[in-house]
């Protein structure tokens, strides 16, 4: 699967201000205006999309099953849809992945991608989101995404020998990034004390370190590189995927320990390399926009994508590596901690990261080492991974 | 490279007793035994598991159907799509194979119609939409525009009906043919399979629940798919291929194979369509679409016609279509 993603390209990207409530507003209201400001950002007009998905997971915070059937009315594309995607918070990507192929078998010129969460219309998020797990196993545990996601934490400290002074810093770091970012719900700079102080939701995981309940949208267009200008085609150099397994206990015995250490994420990582012909991503890579709704994933994307060794991405963001201004930034937007729609987390991810291969990211931007970013989407409980290669 | 059907198998029933996992493992395991192949020789899975009837979560659905490692995709919205997903990627040089998998059980919708869920929270649930009163409202739609007889659609329900009973082993289906069903279908590079049906051309045409031009006849919207082909429609009909459409209702399907007529795509009547039985007749969601291709690639060698269509509908309306112009390999 040597350099699958050929000729395609990000050719539009748009996202709108993510909010906590957004009251007025209906979930096709979202999906229409991201739909046209993705078109309008590829210089198309809305009838050159020949293609339309809808990445869409999970439907139960929008109170609506099979969104599709409403969702797309009046979207670019609708009279060609091509269907919805639904791989959790993994769907903007495995989405890409979609697009692309159907650019690159020649049936279709311009896909268009969007994906929309009113993550408010759910009583309780949590609830919401506990109902997707298997109720033979994983129901008949205390098992939901904080939990889940405190066991992982709670094993890297332990494994290497991190505080939680040093674990914060990945919120802080990703919280002053979010405070230029126009687009995040949470833009307020916070500290290592503010972190350690603010509650528990489930030791070690505290609010602070958890990313937010979020409203909001994001589209793209995926096109051929030549189609629009070469400084605003973003070209889909490379991706790689991971299904991992069914249940997180299957994933921390010894042997199969990926959900304690990322294994599963390296894989998807080697094979979006060997698709874009890298052999260092240290030195090949520009910048990442990793999905890290709490800081654990985060650390582990950044050991899993090789950018640094086993234990140490923690300890090097405390020491002021993979900051916005530091040789590879990280989640230079603030990540999923400043704001996380999660149907649409995948595609915020891509549209940072083309924004900043553009160099339009405006108080935001970073200065590039290289014209490459990597972009993750990770679905279930860190289970399925997503790797993209996006190159200016 | 065009993409070519290796394999597959199904299965349907009243209700499945012991539940969902045991069949699509079972399903899955002799869908790659028709192909020949092994799950290690499978590059990329793709699901159709329904939201509404389903219930699994993501990584749940993914290993049950084999992607353990592997590039995954879930398309609930249709067979069709995630069919065409699957060819996409293998005409795309991002797989040699794929293993299409999807599964539904609408046993669940015997009491409580959880698809009422799908409508519009603002304008189609206040007024009581369920799919029951969208479908008799498109029939009745049909039916006094007089592009259907009752007749046409009873004597069509019952060939359909009677080719359900014989896949469900005599099992008597619910109401509406609701069923439990799985159904698996194995994709690989033509050029790798000699013995398959090629999978010659795909398109799609869709509208919304709510078609904005008044329309409420699959026929059109079939035509419309149809011309998104690639290649050139043939100069003549294919007077001894095969169409096959799955659909929502029968009604649906009957207006399907009338649009691919009227596209001059096939050239048959209602009685010589469909001799898989459709969709309607024994419906498990979305995913139904796939038993239909999976009997008809069974069903295919040299006495059958070389080349044939077909057609998915979903949606209430069977609005969201899928058009695939199949080729026996080798024909």
């Amino acid at each position: 699967m040597t350099n699958s993603a050929g000729n395609s390209a990000v050719l539009g990207v748009a996202q709108l201000p993510m909010r906590t409530r957004l009251p007025e507003t209906t979930y096709a209201d979202l999906l229409g205006q991201a739909a046209s400001k993705a078109v309008a950002d590829a210089g198309l007009d809305l009838d050159q999309i020949d293609g339309l998905l809808l990445a869409q997971a999970p439907t139960t915070t929008l109170g609506v099953d099979e969104p599709q059937y409403w969702g797309i009315a009046g979207l670019p594309g609708a009279d060609k849809f091509l269907g919805r995607v639904h791989v959790a918070a993994a769907s903007g990507l495995t989405a890409l992945r979609l697009a692309a192929a159907h650019v690159k078998s020649g049936r279709l010129r311009n896909v268009l991608i969007v994906a929309a969460d009113l993550a408010d219309e759910a009583a309780s998020l949590r609830g919401a989101l506990g109902a997707m797990h298997d109720p033979f196993t994983s129901g008949q545990a205390p098992i939901n995404a904080i939990t889940a996601a405190a066991l992982q934490t709670s094993y890297y400290m332990a494994t290497h020998k991190a505080s939680e002074r040093t674990m914060a810093s990945v919120a802080v770091k990703n919280r002053g990034n979010g405070a230029l970012n126009p687009f995040a719900q949470l833009r307020k700079p916070v500290t290592v004390d503010e972190v350690i102080e603010s509650p528990v939701l489930s030791w070690p995981i505290r609010r602070l370190d958890s990313s937010p309940r979020t409203s909001g949208a994001a589209a793209i267009v995926v096109g051929r590189a030549g189609d629009v200008g070469p400084k605003r085609a973003v070209r889909i150099a490379g991706y790689g995927a991971f299904s991992g397994a069914r249940s997180i206990g299957a994933q921390m015995v010894p042997g199969a320990s990926s959900y304690l250490d990322g294994s599963d994420l390296t894989e998807a990582a080697r094979r979006a390399y060997a698709d874009a012909d890298i052999a260092d991503p240290t030195a090949e890579i520009g910048m990442a926009e990793v999905y890290a709704s709490f800081g654990i994933f985060e650390l582990l994307s950044i050991e899993g994508l090789g950018l640094c060794g086993s234990g140490e991405a923690a300890p090097r963001i405390a020491a002021g590596e993979f900051q916005r201004t530091a040789p590879l930034p990280v989640n230079p937007s603030g990540g999923a901690t400043c704001g996380n729609p999660i149907s649409a987390s995948g595609l915020v991810r891509i549209a940072e990261a083309v924004t900043q291969l553009r160099g339009e990211a405006g108080e935001r931007q970073v200065e590039l080492k290289a014209p490459r970013a990597i972009v993750t989407a990770t679905g279930g409980l860190f289970q399925t991974h997503e790797v993209g290669v996006l190159e200016a | 490279m065009k993409a070519a059907i290796a394999g597959g198998a199904y299965r349907i029933e009243r209700q499945f007793a012991a539940g969902m996992e045991p069949v699509i493992r079972q399903i899955v395991r002799a869908a790659l035994e028709t192909s020949r192949l092994s799950l290690a020789d499978i590059e990329m899975v793709v699901t159709v598991a329904s939201d509404t009837l389903d219930g699994m979560m993501v990584p749940v659905r993914a290993e049950l159907a084999g992607a353990l490692g592997k590039n995954y995709l879930n398309v609930p919205s249709s067979a069709g799509h995630a069919l065409s997903a699957a060819a996409a990627a293998i005409e795309a040089g991002d797989a040699k194979s794929v293993l299409v998998v999807g599964w539904g059980a609408a046993s669940k919708l015997a009491h409580a119609d959880g698809r009422a869920n799908q409508f519009d929270p603002f304008y189609m649930r206040p007024v009581g939409a369920t799919p029951e009163l969208i479908a008799a409202l498109q029939e009745r739609v049909l039916a006094s525009s007089g592009v259907l007889t009752e007749d046409d659609i009873a004597s069509f329900e019952a060939r359909m009906a009677n080719i359900a009973r014989e896949d469900a082993q005599g099992d008597a289906l619910g109401a509406h043919g609701f069923c439990d069903g799985v159904a698996a279908i194995v994709l690989r590079r033509a050029a790798d399979e000699t013995s398959g049906a090629i999978i010659a051309d795909h398109a799609t045409a869709s509208r919304s629940h709510n078609p904005l031009d008044g329309s409420f006849d699959p026929a059109g919207w079939v035509r419309e798919a149809l011309t998104g082909f690639a290649s050139a429609r043939p100069k003549k009909p294919l007077s001894q291929g095969f169409i096959e459409v799955s659909g929502p209702t029968s009604w649906a399907e009957l207006r399907g194979i009338a649009g691919a007529v009227e596209a001059g795509y096939v050239d048959c009547s209602a009685a010589s369509a469909n001799s898989t039985g459709g969709g309607a007749a024994a419906w498990f969601g979305p995913a139904t679409g796939i038993r239909a291709l999976a009997r008809l690639h069974g069903r295919m060698d040299r006495t059958t016609p070389d080349r044939g269509l077909f057609v998915d509908l979903a949606g209430p309306l069977g609005q969201h279509v899928t058009g695939m112009l199949i080729e026996r390999s080798g024909a």
